[in-house]
């Protein structure tokens, strides 16, 4: 394997959870789940000679994986599905640990794209700062949304 | 880094400890196979966007004879098929063009709030773009008909002429096929990011 590659393989091995939660939280089941990961990497290895590092690594997997989930999400995947290694399937799991994270992904898939985006990254603990680099807002909006979504978040159980 | 500005309410709360259960169960996973960093590192570009760059390209090349199989047996004076050709010519262009700016800045280059105002205005721009483009070709359908080639003897066999509109009809029906396919993307795009 070449330098690039396998920079590139230690790159995805190193970030592959956020990059798997980001498509968990913008799928509807474990199939559209390996096919969102799958265009991710495809993007992040397109992309992958032009980064000049302007921002961090961080910074960059965050922008590709939330732009294809929101691009691919509209046009649905035409790739073979390879495989994901993983012996879970969030949507169908019933242990206790898993009814936690199911009430999670219910509750930020009820929000809309950029709402979905806001709070995935306010829950990684980014700061505000980075979150603004990420969606390309300032830090004030991020604030301002951040309390929006609150509230929302609220109206949701009150409703329920 | 840690951030304590929002206020906390009962759901975030609990949100928090939801996300930290989930982080640990996926990090649990090995999730990436070779077999993924392999395929990914082989394709360049995936089958839907090759689609979209090539499919005016492919109607263009099915254009050109057909067009000139008409001007030679239906008699279809050779300024429309040059025209038609122009124009179509354009379109490839243009559309090659947004495509690939718009596949770079969806893929890596742009943040989600770049995304929301460049899908704006790459729907203006490609709409106007058309606009210009078609306005142009008729100008130049016009007027060059009526200066350069003023003496060409249009055919007056209606079935010829029958032929030649469903043709030109059928090359536009495909246009206006992908056109709103693509709008339609682009609208569930903007209305989405303004939820």
């Amino acid at each position: 394997m070449e330098d690039k590659e396998k920079e590139f393989a230690r790159i995805v091995k190193e970030h592959k959870r956020r990059i798997y939660t980001v498509c968990y939280m913008f799928s509807k089941d474990a199939d559209q789940v390996a096919d969102l990961f799958q265009e991710i990497l495809i993007n992040m290895w397109k992309g992958f000679s032009s980064f000049r590092g302007e921002s961090s690594i961080s910074t960059w997997i965050w922008r590709v994986s939330l732009n294809t989930c929101i691009n691919t999400s509209k046009k649905g995947s035409r790739l073979e599905t390879i495989p994901l290694n993983v012996n879970i399937n969030p949507y169908e799991d019933v242990d206790e640990e898993a009814l936690q994270v199911r009430q999670l992904y219910d509750r930020i898939n009820r929000l809309g794209l950029v709402d979905r985006s806001l709070i995935l990254l306010w829950l990684e603990n980014l700061s505000y700062e980075e979150i603004g680099a990420i969606m390309g807002i300032s830090v004030k909006n991020v604030s301002v949304k951040l309390v929006r979504i609150r509230e929302k978040l609220k109206q949701m159980s009150n409703k329920n | 880094m840690q951030d304590n500005r929002l206020e906390m309410s009962c759901e975030l709360e609990e949100m928090r400890q939801q996300f930290a259960i989930m982080k640990e169960r996926f990090d649990r996973q090995e999730i990436v196979t070779d077999r993924l960093l392999r395929e990914t590192q082989k394709r360049r570009i995936n089958i839907y966007d090759w689609l979209n760059l090539y499919i005016p390209m492919i109607v263009l090349a099915a254009t050109m004879p057909l067009l000139y199989l008409c001007w030679e047996s239906y008699g279809l004076p050779l300024w429309v098929a040059i025209t038609a050709a122009a124009i179509a010519s354009l379109s490839v262009a243009v559309h090659y063009y947004e495509r690939r700016r718009y596949m770079k800045t969806f893929s890596f280059e742009g943040d989600v709030q770049e995304i929301a105002e460049f899908v704006r205005a790459f729907r203006m721009r490609t709409f106007k773009m058309k606009v210009v483009v078609s306005v142009i070709s008729v100008l130049f359908l016009i007027t060059g008909y009526a200066v350069w080639l003023p003496d060409v003897q249009l055919t007056d066999d209606p079935l010829r002429w029958v032929l030649c509109i469903l043709l030109v009809l059928a090359v536009a029906v495909i246009l206006i096929v992908i056109e709103v396919k693509s709008i339609r993307l682009l609208d569930n795009i903007i209305r989405d990011l303004e939820q």
